[in-house]
């Protein structure tokens, strides 16, 4: 599985409503129906958790892309 | 009222309570249940393939597919739901408002993701650790239960007040029954000669502006060149159960800006509140005008503070007459609200992001509550006492008197909020679900004093804990004569600025007095330090 894969599994399990979008490399963070700042938490320790990485407080905002993400986890 | 005619929910909860007494016996049925698991599971193993990689990989596929169809058909229920409520005939829109809530709660709980076969990354953590995440799982709804029954979401061994939380250095200079006052250490030579007092919410721990180093508000404005104060409210119990909204507003923060003001040597002080602090900051406020008393409190800030409680938001769902009464009910034997009641609440009103992922990480996937630090905070929340929460409900959710002139009195001073006439900072936070922005907003309605009005990003907590830095990408708006028709249309329209509101308002403060002095010690000879921050109330 790709992280890009693992990170959308993750999307869709903590947003249920994500289906009704399309994810791909460019869709920002804030296009997630539900997205907000307790959602973000939520996700960032989804992404910590998945990739076992640490990442900076400020790092996660609603403008940022799918593929800003793959690249830090990733990195 | 829940209909329960045959009892189902105290049998059941008896069942539990009953072996609770019999903790040792409890462990063992559990124990005794995860082997069976455990043998279940490499029983079927064994029965089903003899390649068991095969085997979990043709698993892991079948459930990947199942739960994107379980997802296709909640989103098909949510949103006919949604239509179903909204179309009701002959209703008014407030009350589609709750039927959209109650039901936007059962939707919650049954999404896909919160059953273990339609979650991949549950069965996918089963199948890893052979059953050893249905173990962990048991074990994290064990000690949830015996603790409050409310989801853990913070794993609470990675945090301690005083050791990686709430240290930067202070004294308390100043206890009573309800607060103890912090002062912080200067860590400038030159100080504003004009203190800040942050008047916390006593709904939560005071610490929230001091959390880790790097998130510290205080740390920030000490290093900013302010001397700061802030209060930290006792934990009520039963002998605080007739301690009443005008002693938090008398007791707590006019002593607070006084002992400030003292220590500090001069008339006036910044005074902050945050969320329920503010709408006490207020009150006091429109006191001190009304009465032409004493007044030191050179100007206000808001943060996340309500003072017009006409829409309060998905709140309001949960106050009516008969919920106060419930309350009263509720606190009747103990005297307090209990610190639980009040975080189920909270948790509530966004049960999809404070609930449900914490369900499916904790119990589905076995996995441990996540190190942070904001949740840590959130966890550690306070009883309310029985006098002061009864109050609060009734004279501002309910009758919304804080906004009506001399409709309240405090210790028999009348109340008007329109006679203030020091300037106001409010800080209002876009998603902010507890105190809706375009609520915190309204208080420049009712006063005519100059203020400003700022929208942060982010929410309740977040919108708050915002440090300057070249990475954040956190906006707000400036709020002025110029642009607030478009704030009331359509806030986007207005230009946001990129990062922290911080600065903004720290230079705000410095337009209000600019003038320096050495740095003040810690206490002085009338208020003199008891003991080091953060105290003892704060781990009560």
């Amino acid at each position: 599985m790709s992280i890009f894969e693992k990170i959308v599994e993750g999307i869709f399990e903590l947003f249920p409503s994500a289906d009704e979008i399309e994810i791909n490399d460019d869709t920002v963070l804030e296009e997630i129906p539900d997205w907000d700042s307790m959602a973000s938490v939520n996700f960032m320790m989804f992404l910590q958790q998945a990739f076992d990485i640490q990442l900076p407080n400020d790092f996660l905002h609603g403008e940022l892309k799918i593929s800003e993400i793959v690249t830090q986890v990733g990195g | 009222m829940i209909t329960d005619p045959f009892d189902i929910t105290s049998s059941l909860t008896n069942l539990l309570t009953s072996w609770t007494k019999n903790s040792d016996g409890l462990k063992d049925m559990f124990k005794k249940l995860e082997e069976d698991i455990n043998s279940n599971f490499l029983n079927f193993l064994q029965t089903n393939d003899k390649s068991e990689n095969k085997f979990k990989k043709d698993l892991i596929k079948k459930v990947r597919s199942n739960s994107k169809y379980a997802r296709k058909n909640f989103i098909t229920i949510h949103k006919w739901i949604q239509e179903f409520v909204e179309n009701v005939p002959e209703t008014s829109d407030k009350e589609k408002e709750r039927y959209l809530f109650w039901s936007k709660q059962i939707l919650n709980a049954i999404s896909p993701s919160n059953f273990f076969w339609t979650n991949p990354t549950a069965v996918q953590n089963f199948l890893n650790s052979e059953g050893g995440s249905f173990k962990n799982g048991i074990d994290n709804w064990f000690k949830d239960y015996s603790k409050d029954n409310l989801i853990s979401f913070a794993n609470e061994d990675a945090f301690a007040v005083g050791e990686n939380l709430a240290t930067t250095k202070g004294s308390i200079v100043y206890k009573n029954d309800i607060f103890e006052l912090i002062q912080y250490e200067s860590v400038t030579k030159e100080n504003y000669k004009v203190p800040i007092v942050m008047i916390q919410p006593w709904i939560n721990k005071y610490y929230i502006f001091d959390l880790t180093e790097e998130m510290s508000f205080v740390k920030y404005l000490t290093e900013k060149g302010f001397t700061v104060f802030m209060t930290s409210w006792r934990n009520p119990d039963i002998t605080l159960r007739n301690l009443d909204f005008e002693d938090y507003i008398f007791d707590g923060v006019l002593k607070s800006i006084e002992i400030a003001n003292d220590i500090c040597k001069t008339k006036k002080s910044h005074v902050t509140g945050y969320c329920i602090g503010g709408t006490a900051l207020t009150a006091l406020s429109g006191i001190l005008n009304n009465n032409k008393m004493k007044n030191p409190i050179l100007d206000i800030s808001l943060f996340a503070s309500l003072t017009d409680f006409s829409s309060p938001g998905e709140i309001s769902f949960f106050v009516s007459k008969k919920s106060i009464q419930k309350i009263k009910e509720l606190m009747e034997i103990k005297g307090y609200l209990k610190s639980s009641y009040i975080s189920q609440t909270f948790r509530l009103l966004k049960s999809e992001s404070l609930i449900w992922p914490y369900f499916a990480n904790n119990y589905l996937n076995g996995s441990n509550p996540p190190n942070s630090d904001v949740f840590y905070w959130n966890s550690d929340s306070t009883r309310l006492p029985e006098k002061m929460s009864i109050f609060y409900l009734n004279e501002f959710y309910l009758r919304n008197n804080l906004i009506k002139s001399n409709a309240l009195k405090f210790r028999g001073f009348p109340c008007d909020i329109s006679k203030i006439n020091q300037p106001v900072y409010i800080v209002g936070a876009e998603q902010d679900h507890i105190a809706p922005w375009k609520e915190t907003y309204k208080i420049c309605d009712h006063i005519s004093s100059d203020s400003v009005f700022i929208l942060a990003s982010e929410g309740h907590i977040a919108g708050f804990l915002n440090p300057p830095s070249p990475n954040s990408r956190r906006k707000y708006r400036i709020i002025d004569d110029n642009n607030i028709g478009k704030l009331t249309k359509d806030f986007n329209e207005i230009e946001p600025n990129i990062g922290s509101w911080w600065d903004h308002w720290t230079d705000w403060l410095i337009e209000q007095d600019s003038n320096k002095i050495s740095s003040v010690a810690v206490g002085n000879k009338k208020y003199p330090v008891l003991y080091d921050a953060p105290g003892k109330y704060v781990m009560g």
